[in-house]
C-alpha cells in the first residue's frame, strides 16, 4: 500500500505536462573506457528504476552527438574515474559522495556526475571479486542506481530528497546492492 | 501497390511544408563555440518543450517544429545561462538564433550530492 502511495506521489510530482513514458535522452561521457559488462548493467538498472516512475530513457554518447536530436528531457552525465572492478582501490567505511548534480542560483542544471572510483571504494567485495566479470556486473548495477538518483534530481528539478527509496540523500551500501531497491522501496513496517 | 503509394504521397504533400526548422549556435566569450550545452526550446503559447545538445562546433538543429513563437534557452555549468525570447519559426523557412553565454568567473555552481554509508 505504501509503495502504491509512493508511485502516486511521483506521478503527482510529474504533473499533467509530464505524462507517463516521457522520453529522456541521457548523454553519457566516460572519463575512461568503462567495462562493457558494467556499462550494460548500469544502463539496464537505471532504465528499470526510471521506468517505474514514468521515464523512458534513450541512451546516447556525448562523443557521438551531432547536435540534431531533440528529446522531451535531456541530461548529460559525466562518469569520473574507472567504471570497472579492478581489485586495486583500498576499501573505506567513510561516508563518500557517489554522485552529484549541478545547481546554479537554485536552479538544477541537467548535468550530473557519477564518481566510479568512490563507488568502487565502498564495495570491496565487488572491487576484489574473484570473478571479475561478475564484479563488473554488480558494480554496474550500483552505478545504475547512483545514476538514477541523479536523474531524479534533474527530471524533478529538485535538490530535495525523499525519506525512503532511491531518492534518499544517504544510502547504505546494503541497499545499493540489494536485489529489490528502487524509488518506491519502503522500509519494513 | 505503386498507385496506392503515389496517392499517399500526394495526400501527404500539403503536410510536408507545415513544419519549421530552428538552427542555432551557442558561443562563449569571444564568439568561441560552446560544445555540449543543453539548449531548451519551448513554445510560448503551450507547454511543448524539447531539449537538444550542441555539437563540438556549438551548433544545434531542431527540425519538425510546428510554426509559432518559441523561447530558446542554453545552459551549461560554469557559464551564465542565455536565452532568446520570441523566436519565430515559420513553415519551410529555417529560423536561426545565436546564444551568447559568457563563462562565469566566480562560478555559483554547487551540487546536490548523493552520499553513501557502509552502515546498514
Amino acid at each position: 500500500m505504501r509503495r502504491l502511495l509512493m508511485v502516486a506521489s511521483f506521478a503527482l510530482a510529474l504533473g499533467p505536462d509530464l505524462a507517463a513514458g516521457s522520453k529522456v535522452g541521457v548523454y553519457l561521457d566516460f572519463e575512461q573506457r568503462p567495462s562493457l559488462a558494467a556499462a550494460d548493467a548500469m544502463r539496464q538498472q537505471a532504465a528499470e528504476a526510471m521506468r517505474e516512475i514514468g521515464f523512458d530513457i534513450a541512451w546516447r554518447l556525448v562523443s557521438e552527438n551531432r547536435g540534431n536530436e531533440a528529446f522531451e528531457h535531456l541530461v548529460v552525465v559525466r562518469f569520473v574515474g574507472t567504471c570497472a572492478a579492478r581489485g586495486v582501490l583500498p576499501p573505506t567505511r567513510q561516508v563518500l559522495v557517489l554522485g552529484s548534480t549541478a545547481v546554479s542560483d537554485g536552479q538544477v542544471l541537467p548535468y550530473s556526475r557519477v564518481l566510479c572510483d568512490q563507488v568502487r571504494r565502498v564495495l570491496p567485495d565487488v572491487e576484489f571479486a574473484a570473478d571479475r566479470h561478475s564484479g563488473d556486473i554488480e558494480l554496474g548495477r550500483v552505478l545504475g542506481r547512483v545514476l538514477a538518483h541523479e536523474l531524479y534530481h534533474v527530471l524533478f528539478g529538485t535538490t530535495h530528497h525523499s525519506a525512503e527509496g532511491l531518492a534518499k540523500a544517504v544510502q547504505s551500501t546494503d541497499d545499493l546492492k540489494s536485489d529489490d531497491f528502487s524509488f518506491t522501496t519502503v522500509g519494513k513496517e | 501497390m505503386k498507385r496506392v503509394a503515389s496517392w499517399a504521397l500526394l495526400l501527404a504533400l500539403p503536410l510536408l511544408g507545415q513544419e519549421g526548422l530552428l538552427e542555432g549556435r551557442v558561443t562563449g566569450s569571444g564568439a568561441k563555440a560552446v560544445p555540449d550545452a543543453v539548449v531548451i526550446v519551448s513554445r510560448v503559447d503551450t507547454a511543448w518543450k524539447r531539449s537538444i545538445l550542441t555539437n563540438k562546433q556549438g551548433h544545434f538543429s531542431l527540425g519538425q517544429l510546428p510554426p509559432g513563437l518559441y523561447r530558446v534557452q542554453a545552459v551549461k555549468p560554469q557559464f551564465k545561462p542565455a536565452s532568446e525570447e520570441l523566436v519565430e519559426v515559420r513553415m519551410g523557412q529555417p529560423a536561426s538564433v545565436t546564444l551568447r553565454m559568457p563563462a562565469e568567473r566566480d562560478s555559483a555552481v554547487s551540487s546536490a550530492e548523493y552520499l553513501t554509508t557502509s552502515q546498514p
